[in-house]
This record gives C-alpha cells, sequence and structure tokens, in this order.
C-alpha cells in the first residue's frame, strides 16, 4: 500500500445501495481509480469498523462520499464524524444531495410510518398489531440500543457542511468516474458546487420539439409515445426541462419520461414551484373548466415533482447544521 | 458608496396626518444605506429639487418615494432623474396614499402597513438595475392590404399626410363590395358615386402605388421595419397603355359565367372585372382562357392597336419595405346554398341578398331592372332575415347589417314596382337609429309587410319550390304555421370571415377567434392587432357596416401616424424579457406562451432568443420558464421575492 | 386577547387590479390595512414560486388580482396564471396547506369597489382560516386516510 495514496470513504445513510452499485458499474476503469486510492470505510463492500474511523486524527480521510439521506441518529452521528476526519464531504446522489426517495417519508409521520409497516401491511400477521421496534432492550449480556428515527428525513447538508454534490438517483457510473478523477487530478470545482451540467435536460435530449400546448396529461403506460418528439409535447409529464443534465437522458431514451432525479439547476430554487407552473402553462386551454378536466388527470402532483426532493422543497422549516 | 434616497412625502399633510409619521421616518432611517429625507410636497418644486441635489451630488444612485401612486406622478419623477442624469428605472414609487391612508382609515393600521410598504420598497431598489431605452429607426411607408373602401380611404388619408403608400388588391379591379352595390343605407346614396371620386383620387396620387391582381406571399421583420413580398398575378393587360375601346373583349372566343354577378350572366375570358373598374382596363380571367388549355389563342393582342395587351406576362414577386400595415381584406358575403342548398339552382326564384344586389344595380345582369329570370318583373317578394346568422350550424352570430340591406332592397323592389308585394321574414330587427325607423314607417306605409316568425336552429323560413313561385313557410310567434307564395325571395345572409384572413394571420403572427382577426382591445385599441404595426380594419376583425368600417380605416391612419412618426426613431420598451444562454436548455416552453411571438428559437444553438421589439414586457413566459433562464427586466424574481420578504419583515 | 390580524400579501397587475386599488383609494373605499400589494406588469408574472415564497415568509394569505379573462392588457396573460391557480390548489392540498388561503380574482381598472369588497371578505376568510402553519391540515388528513 503506497504510503501517500488518497484516502477515500463511502458510506451509506437511508440508502437503497443503488449509489454503490453504480460505483461497481464504473466497470474496468475502477480498478485504475481503486489502484490510487486507499479505502477506508465501505460498509457495503468492505469489513471496517466505525471505531478504525474515530482513533483517525481529523481531516485525515480525503474523500467521503456520503450516499442517502439522514433519517436516524447513527446516521447523523456518523455524518458528523465523517465530516470531522474528512477534507471534502460529498453528498453522493441525490438523497443525500435532496432527500431523495427516502424524503417522501416527510408527507407522512414517524408514527404513521411505523403503523404502516408495522400494523396496516397486509403481510403483518399479529393478533397484537400494536408492536414497534424498541430503542432499548435488556438482553442477558446487556442492553441493545436501536438508533432513533428522526421525525423528518433530511439532507446532508441539513446536518453537516458539504462541499460538493453529485447529483443522480444514481449519479451514472460516468459521471461517478469523472468526478472521482478530477479529485483525483486536484481539479475541484468552487466550493459549494454541484458537479455536473447546469442546463437542463432538454439541452441534451436528441428529440424533437414542436410546441408545448397539451390537450392531455397521460402516463407512459396509457399511450404509445412517438420515439422521435418531445414527450412533454406528447403529453408525457417528462419532468427533464426542470431537471439538471447531465445523465445523457438514459431514462428518455428508454421511451420513459424523466422524473427529475438529478434535481433543479441552480437557477430553480424550489423544482416543484417551477415544474407546477410549467405544467399548467402548457395547458392547451382558457376555458377554466376545460383546463380543469385536463389538470385533473395528474394526480399526486406534490409527489411527482418532490419524487427526490421533498426535504428540499420550499414550504418547510429550514433545518441548517449546527454549528458545533 | 451611493446610497438609497427614502423620500417620505407628507403630502401637504394629509400623509403626515393620517399617520404617526415620525415611527415610519424613524423605520426608513433603521434600513442600511439610506439617505432619508421628507418634505411637504415632493412632486412640487422645492421636493424635485431636493431629490436633484442629492442625485448631483452623488449622494445616492437610487431612489424612493414613500408617496401617492406611480399613477399620478411617475412621469414628474422620471423628469427627476433625467434632469440630474439618472437613468429613470433606479427609481421605485411606493404608493402610500391611494393605496395606503385613503383606504385605511386608522393611523395605527395606516402606520404599520406603510412601514412594511416602505421596507420593500426599498428593498426592491437596492435591486434596481439601469434598463436602456433603446430606439430603432422606422420605415414611414405603409402597404395596405386590401382595395375595398376602407383600404382606399386609409390609402388617401396616409398620402394626405405625406406617407408613401401601396395599395394591395387580390383582384383586377380595386373596390371591394361598393361597387356591387347600387345604393348605400339607410340614405339611399349611389354606392358607385361614393367610391369613383375616390378611386380616381388614388390613381392619380402620386404617393399611392396600386398593386392590383397581387396577394402578400411572406412577410418578415417587424413593427418599424417589415419586408414583405408580394406574389403579382398576370392580368395580360398594361393599364396605362388601354384606352377601353373593348376591341379585344369584342374578339375574345371565350365565354364563361359571371361570378362577380352571382353566375347570373356571362363574360369574356377578356372583360372588364366589372363595369367602371379601376385601373380602367379589362384583364383577363386565367380560369376562362383558351390560352389556359394550352391554345395558342392571340385574338385580344391582335385586336389592340395601343400596345396594351401582353401574353408574355408572367406570375413574379414584388418585394416591398414598409414601416407599418393595415390589414383590409374584408369578409365574405355567406353563402345561403350552405342554408338552401337545393334550391340556388340557378332555376328557382330564390337569390342571396347580394345577388338580388347585383339585380338592382344599373351595372349588374339586368342593368337594374328587378325582374325574374323569365324577365318579367315579381308581383310578391319575400325577403328572408337571418339566413345563415345567430346558430351554431352557420354563422354563430348577428353580423348587424343584414336587417339593414333587407330595408334597402325592399325600398328598392317598391321604388321600381310600387303595386309588388314585398314581406319581410324576420325574428328580430337589428335597426338602430332614427333614420331606419323612419325607413320602417315608410315601407309599412307603402304597404310592406313585417312578419315576425319564430326561429330555430334552422332559421326562421322553410323554402319550397312550387312551379315558377317559391312557398315559404314557418311559425309564427303565436305558434301557429304560416305560409305563403312568393314570385322571388330574397336570404338576407351576414358576413362570414374570408380564407384570406387565415393566410394573414399566418403571415403576420396574428391570433383569430371564429376566423376573424382578433384586435389587441376591443375598447381601446379596436384597430390594433397583436402585432406592433399591423392594424386590422373593417370586416376582416368582425362584421360591420361602411361607416365603421371606414372609420376604423381613418383610425388606424391616426395610429400610424401618431405612433410611426415620419424621421422619429420608435422607442422600445425596456422592460422586457430575456433569456440567458448559458442556461436556456431550448425546451420552448415560452415560445408557446407568447401571443406577439416574442421568443423565437434558434435551432443552431437549442436556444431562445427574444426579440426586444416584440417583447411587451408581461412577464408570463418568464413565470412558465422551467430552468430559471428567463427574467422580467426591473420585474426580476428577485427583485419581486425582496419586495415579498419586505412586506412580511 | 387580541384578535389574529392576518397578513396577506396581494399581488396586483399594473393595468387593472392595481388601477382599480388606486381608484378604491380615490373613493375612500376602505380595504384593510393587513392587505400588503406589490406590484406586478401581469397577474400572468406570477409564478407559484412568489405565492410559496410568501408563504414560508410569514404571509397567511395571498391574493392575486388580475384582468377579467378576455380583458387581460396581455391578451392572455390573465388564463395562465388562472391555469397555475388551478393545479397550485391541487398540490398546497397535498403539501398540506389549505388552498383556501390562496386566491385568485379580477378587478378591473374601474372596480374600486369591487377592490375593496375581495379584500374585506378574503381577510376576513383568512381570519377564520387563522394563523398560517406549515403542515396545518397533515394531522387531519393522515387521520382520515
Amino acid at each position: 500500500m503506497g504510503a501517500n495514496k488518497p484516502k477515500v470513504a463511502l458510506y451509506w445513510a437511508a440508502s437503497c445501495g443503488g449509489c454503490d452499485c453504480a460505483v461497481v458499474d464504473i466497470g474496468e476503469p475502477l480498478l485504475d481509480v481503486a489502484s490510487k486510492v486507499e479505502f477506508v470505510l465501505w460498509p457495503v463492500a468492505m469489513d471496517f469498523k466505525y471505531h478504525d474511523i474515530m482513533d483517525m486524527p481529523d481531516k485525515n480521510i480525503d474523500l467521503c462520499m456520503f450516499n442517502g439521506a439522514v433519517r436516524s441518529e447513527e446516521q447523523e452521528e456518523i455524518a458528523k464524524l465523517l465530516r470531522q476526519k474528512s477534507k471534502i464531504m460529498v453528498a453522493w446522489g441525490a438523497c443525500a444531495q435532496l432527500g431523495g426517495i427516502p424524503g417522501l417519508s416527510n408527507f407522512s409521520t414517524q408514527e404513521n410510518t411505523m403503523k404502516t409497516a408495522y400494523e396496516d401491511v397486509p403481510s403483518v400477521q399479529r393478533e397484537d398489531k400494536k408492536i414497534r421496534p424498541q430503542l432499548k432492550t435488556k438482553v442477558p449480556e446487556g442492553e441493545l440500543r436501536l438508533p432513533r428515527n428522526f421525525e423528518k428525513v433530511m439532507r446532508l447538508d441539513q446536518v453537516v457542511d458539504v462541499d460538493y454534490y453529485l447529483p443522480g438517483c444514481p449519479p451514472t457510473p460516468e459521471q461517478t468516474a469523472k468526478f472521482l478523477l478530477a479529485v483525483l487530478a486536484g481539479q475541484l470545482p468552487p466550493k459549494g458546487a454541484t458537479f455536473g451540467e447546469n442546463k437542463t435536460l432538454c439541452d441534451e435530449c436528441e428529440r424533437e420539439r414542436k410546441q408545448k400546448k397539451v390537450k392531455k396529461f397521460q402516463r407512459a403506460f396509457e399511450k404509445k409515445s412517438d420515439p422521435t418528439l418531445c414527450l412533454l409535447d406528447q403529453g408525457y409529464t417528462c419532468m427533464g426541462p426542470v431537471t439538471r443534465g447531465g445523465c445523457g437522458t438514459l431514462c428518455i431514451k428508454a421511451n420513459m419520461p424523466c422524473t427529475g432525479c438529478y434535481g433543479p439547476n441552480d437557477n430553480t430554487e424550489d423544482v416543484g414551484a417551477a415544474y407546477i407552473s410549467t405544467l399548467a402553462s402548457i395547458v392547451d386551454s382558457d376555458d377554466p373548466k376545460e383546463a380543469k378536466k385536463i389538470l385533473d388527470d395528474l394526480t399526486d402532483v406534490a409527489g411527482m415533482v418532490y419524487r427526490y426532493s421533498l426535504p428540499s422543497t420550499m414550504l418547510k422549516k429550514e433545518i441548517k447544521p449546527k454549528k458545533e | 458608496m451611493a446610497k438609497i434616497g427614502v423620500y417620505i412625502c407628507k403630502c401637504g399633510g394629509t400623509i403626515a396626518d393620517a399617520t404617526r409619521f415620525d415611527e415610519i421616518v424613524k423605520a426608513a432611517q433603521a434600513i442600511p444605506d439610506t439617505v432619508v429625507k421628507t418634505d411637504d410636497l415632493f412632486c412640487g418644486a422645492d421636493g424635485q429639487d431636493i431629490i436633484g441635489k442629492d442625485i448631483k451630488a452623488g449622494l445616492i444612485d437610487r431612489f424612493v418615494t414613500i408617496a401617492c401612486s406611480p399613477k399620478m406622478h411617475s412621469q414628474t419623477f422620471g423628469k427627476v432623474c433625467q434632469a440630474g442624469g439618472l437613468n429613470p428605472y433606479m427609481l421605485h414609487m411606493v404608493n402610500i396614499r391611494e393605496q395606503g391612508i385613503w383606504m385605511t382609515p386608522d393611523p395605527d393600521q395606516a402606520t404599520e402597513k406603510i412601514i412594511r410598504m416602505l421596507k420593500a420598497g426599498v428593498a426592491r431598489a437596492r435591486l434596481l438595475q439601469p434598463l436602456e431605452q433603446k430606439e430603432i429607426e422606422i420605415n414611414p411607408d405603409v402597404m395596405v392590404v386590401g382595395g375595398g373602401i376602407a383600404g382606399v380611404e386609409a390609402s388617401l388619408a396616409l398620402a394626405k399626410a405625406g406617407r408613401k403608400v401601396y395599395l394591395v388588391e387580390k383582384q383586377a379591379g380595386f373596390g371591394g363590395i361598393i361597387p356591387k352595390l347600387e345604393h348605400t343605407y339607410p340614405s339611399n346614396e349611389c354606392a358607385p358615386c361614393i367610391l369613383a371620386p375616390r378611386a380616381k383620387e388614388f390613381m392619380d396620387c402620386e404617393s399611392i402605388v396600386p398593386l392590383n391582381a397581387c396577394t402578400v406571399k411572406s412577410v418578415i421583420g417587424f413593427g418599424g421595419n417589415f419586408t414583405i413580398t408580394l406574389q403579382q398575378r398576370p392580368t395580360f393587360v398594361i393599364p396605362k397603355n388601354c384606352i377601353s375601346c373593348m376591341m379585344c373583349i369584342e374578339d375574345c372566343p371565350a365565354t364563361g359565367l359571371n361570378a362577380y354577378n352571382g353566375n347570373m350572366n356571362t363574360r369574356k375570358a377578356m372583360d372588364f372585372y366589372f363595369p367602371g373598374c379601376v385601373p380602367k382596363a379589362p384583364s383577363i380571367e386565367w380560369d376562362m382562357c383558351v390560352r389556359s388549355k394550352g391554345e395558342n389563342c392571340t385574338k385580344c393582342k391582335d385586336a389592340c392597336g395601343f400596345d396594351a395587351v401582353d401574353l408574355e406576362q408572367k406570375p413574379h414577386e414584388v418585394e416591398v419595405k414598409v414601416g407599418t400595415v393595415i390589414l383590409a381584406t374584408g369578409a365574405d358575403v355567406y353563402d345561403p346554398r350552405k342554408v338552401y342548398p337545393g334550391l340556388m339552382d340557378g332555376k328557382t326564384e330564390v337569390y342571396s341578398g347580394m345577388d338580388f344586389e347585383r339585380i338592382t344595380s344599373t351595372t349588374g345582369p339586368t342593368q337594374g331592372k328587378i325582374v325574374k329570370r323569365d324577365g318579367q318583373p315579381p308581383k310578391s317578394v319575400a325577403i328572408i332575415h337571418c339566413v345563415g346568422s345567430r346558430t351554431e350550424k352557420h354563422l354563430p352570430y348577428c353580423s348587424g347589417v343584414c336587417c339593414k340591406y333587407a330595408l334597402k332592397l325592399a325600398h328598392s323592389v317598391k321604388h321600381a314596382i310600387p303595386d309588388c308585394e314585398v314581406t319581410h321574414i324576420f325574428y328580430d330587427l337589428c335597426l338602430e337609429g332614427e333614420k331606419f325607423q323612419k325607413q320602417v314607417n315608410e315601407l309599412k306605409h307603402e304597404g310592406v309587410r313585417f312578419w315576425n316568425w319564430h326561429m330555430d336552429e334552422n332559421g326562421i323560413a322553410d323554402l319550397k319550390r312550387n312551379g315558377d313561385k317559391v312557398t315559404v313557410s314557418g311559425k309564427g310567434m303565436d305558434g301557429l304555421a304560416s305560409s305563403f307564395d312568393a314570385d322571388m325571395v330574397v336570404l338576407a345572409t351576414g358576413f362570414a370571415p374570408s380564407a384570406d384572413a387565415l393566410d394573414l394571420v399566418k403571415q403576420f403572427s396574428l391570433t383569430q377567434h371564429g376566423g376573424f382577426i382578433t384586435v389587441e382591445h376591443e375598447k381601446i385599441r379596436a384597430v390594433c392587432s397583436t402585432s406592433e404595426g399591423v392594424y386590422l380594419v373593417g370586416t376582416l376583425n368582425g362584421p360591420k357596416d361602411i361607416t365603421a368600417s371606414v372609420t376604423e380605416a381613418k383610425a388606424a391612419v391616426g395610429e400610424i401616424l401618431s405612433t410611426y412618426v415620419a424621421g422619429r426613431k420608435l422607442k422600445l420598451e425596456p422592460m422586457v424579457a430575456a433569456v440567458d444562454p448559458d442556461i436556456c436548455c431550448g425546451c420552448k416552453t415560452c415560445v408557446s406562451m407568447c401571443p406577439y411571438n416574442a421568443p423565437t428559437y434558434d435551432e443552431k444553438g437549442n436556444v431562445v432568443v427574444v426579440s426586444e421589439v416584440l417583447c411587451k414586457g408581461c412577464g408570463t413566459c418568464v413565470a412558465a420558464c422551467p430552468s430559471g433562464a428567463m427574467t422580467s427586466k426591473n420585474f426580476t424574481s428577485e427583485q419581486i421575492v425582496s419586495e415579498i420578504k419586505g412586506v412580511l419583515s | 386577547m387580541s384578535s389574529f390580524e392576518p397578513k396577506i400579501v396581494a399581488f396586483l397587475c399594473n393595468w387593472c387590479s392595481y388601477e382599480g386599488a388606486d381608484k378604491a383609494g380615490n373613493a375612500h373605499f376602505e380595504s384593510p390595512y393587513n392587505i400588503l400589494p406589490i406590484k406586478v406588469m401581469c397577474s400572468g408574472r406570477v409564478e407559484p414560486q412568489f405565492v410559496m415564497e410568501a408563504l414560508r415568509d410569514g404571509a397567511d394569505g395571498v391574493l392575486i388580482l388580475g384582468c377579467h379573462p378576455g380583458d387581460c392588457h396581455y391578451k392572455e396573460g390573465n388564463y395562465k396564471t388562472l391555469r397555475r391557480q388551478i393545479l397550485l390548489d391541487k398540490f398546497l392540498e397535498e403539501m398540506y396547506i389549505n388552498p383556501r388561503r390562496v386566491r385568485l380574482d379580477w378587478v378591473s381598472a374601474g372596480e374600486g369597489e369591487k377592490y375593496s369588497l375581495v379584500t374585506k371578505e378574503f381577510t376576513e376568510a383568512i381570519r377564520k382560516l387563522g394563523a398560517f402553519k406549515l403542515d396545518e391540515l397533515k394531522e387531519a388528513k393522515l387521520a382520515a386516510r
């Protein structure tokens, strides 16, 4: 092991594991990257312990890639620990950057979530339906503790100071590789930057855009789309126009309308506000009754626009990381 | 460092008396980087002076007035800016009089509201940017499309004001509907006599360029600077060489039905568009001419001793540069064949209103004698109102002219054939004003019957051929069936939008509703289209009569002369939308938003550019932009958000 | 106990409702001091982001007043506002915010009296709804599921 190899930590909090898979999906170039770095933490792939990190001096880790949202005490604790021990802290992927899919939990409450999971789902077969996970349990060996879930799911930058954001659900292997290599080469964007394109997805999309006047909204399964034309023109709720580019329009190339996983660009404060303005504006009717009928086809608007970013909505009390 | 001037006006004491004025001043002083001053009357000379001195001293580089409505004194304070060399867009006016003390009688409440508005106003002023009011050169020449009475009147008025006018007419002869009429209502004036002297005037006028047999092919440019390509159709005659000897017409071998007279008589392929038409020369109706079928006939050319026939003429394009355009292409009279399909067969004595006009006209197929197809005068004439009008099946509106011309035709019949029994079958009568009422009374006195029948979506009367008469039947207002026979039936139809209008809509980027081109504001900009520099007059924008059409023509001329002043540059609205090409993704949402076609898509760069000339600054596109690429100058999101935060702080 | 005084941000369009408000003032028709006006050129400039900004910065209600449909000075701006309002209502409710806190109405340049009535009516309606709190409908909506 080379003495001066940069130390890299990869951590997953409230995560699906997709970001880690994306790293592995880098394929052969990953071997090249791996040979240039020293992994010090990667729970999904390697056997390091928290104590290994705790024992390090501060700022010992050169790069920490943190994926997943923060919703439990443990995740918050480790986020703070890694921040303390790392020179560069990266919010890696949509969950860390915006809150991600786990963030949709904020439409509910902690109690409701527990009730759904432990009582309401059809697979629960118990007489005593009031069972809940216990934070403390005494066992002969001592006391076992479970980390407490917070009432709200948070983004990484709501608990620690973040240096860079790598967007995507997951960030594409190409973008991840590009980022890692940029860090290794010392070519860093200004602090606080989101790595990748600032123009939204239509800039990369090869489909033809004719005109935005929609008489009917529909879902991908309801009608076969014309693969050469803009999906939003055709009435599919493609979030390309409000979504940061850089993914190469993977979903759109597969005939699936963009769901906005790269989040908004730097010039959009709230992706929900932006998208509902666009969607309503392009409805092709000046008659309020007809317009309502067309817009009634959109169900769960808030869920659609905030699929990856509910913890980032304007309509919340702002949570900033506590200064230690 | 220059600060924000905050000038709190006492408004002659009224504002001071209605509030806890000192608190307001203190609140302003508590805001960083402000220069706070008060005066009894900032709009007065002394008050203006205070502001002017602060500007000249470099103390402030922007200011806020805490006073009356901008609708009151924006010009006054704008001048103060200009006098001091300050960009007039570095001023923000906070309205605490009309929208403050005058609607909030409680001084405590008024004070609180004013302080909030003051904070918001200063926050916004902090973000103001100087805006440049650009100017463009304008072309003073005008194109008038449509050579009917409205177009002719507009051209003459413009020529009188010293403008050069290109008068474009689709047909071989100018005049539009007027030459088809014998009389005009309500005073029964001679119709061709209205047009004839005007026609001579414009043909003789040096600054009017008459372009007959021409249509608009394409348009590029914008208000002040249009380049219009016209398609010139060959007439095969050179009018300035023609002396109207008519030898070419005599020798022409081809004859066909004359559509000008509702196919009630014939014309030669080489013939006058109508007797007395201007330019005073015949022309070849190409579809009738044997040359269109491949024959090499030159009879007309051979007959002409004055080199007026040129069979080599080809369709060609004419490019014209003008600053403004008046569209006066009229409308079509609704074809009653659509309402009574079986009856308009050229044999039954049923006529459209326009065809009956031609019969009454001295230039028409019967030289003005009101006779049936057999040449005999009718003993009875029925005039059916509302044919094809006021029903979703045909025209869903009233044209406001048909009842009036129906009276006129009744008068013509009674005048020519006093014993003829004339019956009006109507549902409502649309006849405002004294003159029409007088006509009704006179006609009734002469024995003309006015029968009020019931109307449904098919109309008022059913018609059926009955030998050489026509049976008119329907339901009276009492519900009882009614029916009678008439020798001739006249169908009063209204105005339908012409297909030409749809071409113009595309070419000039206009909007239409039901086929009529929409005006910018129905009350105060009723002759302006939604495209700057393009005006809509006459039946093109909705059914109306000659008086209204000519009035609109003059109104359009007024708009042009006052807005596009020759020699003066056109000031552009600086509070427009703008696109940052580094952010724009080319989604084209804004393009679909704009009724003025201000945003255009650049295919090569995949970005949108907003025309500063066409943009009116409403900001609708900015609100719809999904990626934050669009900005509204002087109404940026940051500025508005700062006001929101300000009023709530 | 003092009664609750709502704060209502009102967006007024330059050509119609702003003039209407001035007209109300000129005629000394009263309008509640709770109404905090912000001028825009056209109601079409008002985007959902502004409404959301107002709510999160302390407004209890948002009023958008534009030209009557068909009369928009810029032809069609108010139609877009109308459509955005339809979707915004749905969105707000899904975000557990009472959509009745945001109202779109039409006031022309001559309708001083209407301005006074609409602002009074809306202020009372918001007063009855009480102070705005984020997630105000959450408990009730989750219980109803």
